[in-house]
């Protein structure tokens, strides 16, 4: 990969896009009051924003450049990681699972379990998703620094301090709502640095179907335009078999991501009311949907147009510089400099939307729960500042522990493997499950997160399945490795969370309305305050709509 | 909203939130403004190298037309962080 060919007007876009980010936290800073205001921009922001930034929160640097990694290395495929892999949960998270996160008035996914079962679950949930998130930012910082050296030129450690920087600056300003407005406008510019991408690649190669004759004619990519071909028990699918696939991606992954995953449930809890909570998801469901269409032909153009571009520093192939490669190769100056900040911009967004849920799990969940209760809501606003500033210091530190990785997504997919997967069959049982007790809330999650692991490094890499054509002298498919952890996980969780509920003490019922389906909270109100008054509001057929365009789209790309 | 405080010494700020709407409007109808004319300026040499669109002026536009719709979006309905008024008021809970 060769620097790109960047000059004043691109640099002037960039400086025109990073004035406007700093002046977005210094503006939001004015309505910041409040420890609410600050970590929860205080429930006041409407419907289409925070879907946006719902979307958004999860359109960082790693979604967008590992996506186009995995189009160039697995080819359509990919799509699995957004219609089976993503639509399906984020719809069940607006329409069933937002009741009980709004409705209750909780302040995070942690606290959630806090209410539900007490200590046990909450602190081992705290304080693994403030380790995630923590590491999830580093990722971010890592993916940013070495993608910026190879097209600016600036050494590493320059990047990584600049953009943390930039994100410290307007988080620790702005609050949450700095972080909410600047991946609002970030979608909008990644959007715009992309569709260039495809519309010139596509006509460069002859359209879709010049595209696949290209792709499919190489060696090794004969099943690069069909998503669901070789998904039977004798795998031959890049991405394994369908268990894997519609199990440990679409279900347990993508549901244990998407519905308790609090940097992206932090942005429902901001909405202004249920109703808009309730269509967050919903209304980032749509650009899901068709956002592959930005990541994927980019990847497949790259394998085809620019192959030699692919390579790291050291000079193997990287598929993560798939869309910087097509960037230098087709962008004019001004469009090179719309993409540059688009991809900038995403970067930052994915490392602020890990900082903003990582202060607010720490501040309210452990520092509010467990070492200083019962202050002024004004020393909690300045712990959540320090809390900021700590949390991007840390994930500074953090990463370099990405660097050991070349396929950036296959890392994230470990971690969601550890700690999001046991999750979902914890939620879904306490939700759906009266009876679930406290000490199962633990200690479900303890065994699905030792499953995972367990899976991981001892189960999976000994066995044949998960070897291409079950030849154990290749090396395992990481994809299938990740998806049957995860599947091991829920198992794990479910039975063990079952059984310690069947030998333990529920807690009382009325501990717990509002927060368990049949137990509503009498004072609670109409569940469904801020009810759909106009018909494209209502969630159910937003929700039914999206749900059918992917069941379309699988069907004609199958 | 405000009805949530605990502690009735600090009220929240949230109302002063500014409209996202202009930032974004603004922005894109800058940059469609600078791609646009650079549009005019396109060299042979980028024209070749995009397969022979005009990238800069097609975006600039497209740019232009967005941040327009989002200006006059801020400016029709301008309400803000309430968009909707009926949103926030109390109601009877009835099934």
């Amino acid at each position: 990969m060769g620097r790109l060919d960047t000059n004043i007007f691109d640099y002037s876009i960039l400086a025109i896009y990073f004035i406007l980010v700093i002046a977005i936290g210094v503006l939001a800073r004015r309505a910041v009051a409040t420890s609410e205001d600050f970590l929860l921009s205080s429930r006041s922001l409407p419907a289409w924003v925070t879907g946006l930034a719902f979307i958004s929160a999860n359109l960082g640097a790693i979604e967008i450049l590992g996506m186009a990694a995995n189009g160039a290395q697995y080819g359509l495929s990919t799509v699995h990681f957004y219609w089976i892999g993503a639509v399906p949960a984020m719809v069940f998270l607006g329409l069933v699972m937002m009741p009980f996160y709004y409705g209750s008035r909780v302040r995070s996914v942690p606290e959630y379990l806090k209410r539900r079962f007490g200590t046990g679950a909450h602190l081992f949930n705290g304080l693994s998703f403030a380790a995630a998130a923590v590491l999830n930012a580093g990722v971010n910082l890592y993916a940013m620094s070495i993608i910026i050296e190879a097209l600016l030129g600036w050494p590493t450690w320059l990047a990584i301090l600049v953009s943390a920087l930039f994100v410290l600056a307007y988080i620790t300003l702005g609050g949450l709502s700095g972080a909410i407005y600047n991946e609002v406008l970030q979608f909008f510019v990644i959007i715009a640095g992309l569709i260039p991408l495809v519309i010139i690649g596509l006509k460069d190669v002859g359209g879709w179907n010049g595209l696949k004759e290209r792709v499919v004619a190489e060696p090794g990519r004969e099943g690069f335009f069909s998503t669901w071909s070789g998904t039977g028990w004798n795998w031959s699918n890049p991405l394994g078999d369908w268990i894997g696939i519609v199990m440990g991606l679409g279900f347990v992954l993508s549901f244990g991501y998407w519905t308790t995953n609090f940097a992206e449930v932090q942005r429902a809890l901001s909405a202004k009311n249920l109703s808009a909570a309730e269509r967050t998801p919903l209304i980032g469901a749509y650009p899901k949907i068709f956002i592959p269409a930005l990541t994927i032909i980019p990847g497949l153009l790259a394998i085809t147009v620019v192959p030699d571009m692919l390579k790291n520093a050291q000079g193997e192939t990287d598929y993560n510089y798939a869309i910087p490669a097509l960037m230098g190769h087709y962008l004019p100056n001004g469009a090179l400099g719309i993409a540059l900040a688009g991809l900038l911009a995403a970067f930052m967004a994915g490392m602020a939307a890990n900082v903003s849920s990582f202060n607010t799990v720490f501040t309210y969940d452990i520092w509010q729960s467990y070492i200083k209760k019962n202050f002024p809501d004004h020393y909690y606003l300045n712990v959540g500042r320090i809390v900021t500033i700590v949390g991007i210091v840390i994930g500074v530190g953090t990463a370099f522990i990405a660097a050991g990785y070349n396929n950036i997504q296959v890392y994230i997919q470990t971690l969601f493997g550890f700690f999001n997967a046991p999750l979902f069959a914890t939620f879904i049982i306490a939700m759906f499950w009266k009876r679930t007790t406290p000490k199962a809330g633990l200690w479900g999650l303890v065994a699905g997160t030792a499953g995972a692991a367990v899976y991981q490094f001892l189960i999976g890499p000994n066995w044949s399945h998960m070897y291409p054509g079950g030849d154990m002298s290749q090396e395992a498919n990481a994809q299938m490795i990740n998806f049957y952890a995860a599947i091991t996980a829920f198992v794990a969780d479910a039975v063990v969370t079952v059984l310690v509920t069947l030998g333990t003490k529920s807690k009382p019922l009325v501990e717990l309305r509002g927060l368990v389906w049949g137990v509503p909270d009498p004072d609670a109100g109409d569940p469904h305050e801020g009810y759909v008054r106009r018909w494209w509001e209502s969630p159910k057929l937003l929700g039914f709509t999206a749900l059918g365009i992917v069941l379309v789209l699988s069907i004609v790309f199958a | 909203m405000s009805d949530q405080k605990q502690t009735p010494v600090t009220q929240s700020a949230a109302a002063k939130l500014f409209d996202i709407r202009i930032m974004i409007g603004g922005l894109f109808v800058v940059y469609g403004l600078m791609l646009t004319i650079a549009g005019f300026f396109t060299s042979a040499a980028e024209l070749a190298k995009a397969a022979g669109i005009n990238m800069n002026l097609w975006l600039g536009i497209g740019m232009l037309i967005l941040g327009a719709l989002f200006l006059l979006w801020a400016k029709v309905n301008p309400n803000r962080p309430e968009a909707n008024p009926t949103d926030v008021k109390p109601r009877p809970s009835q099934h």
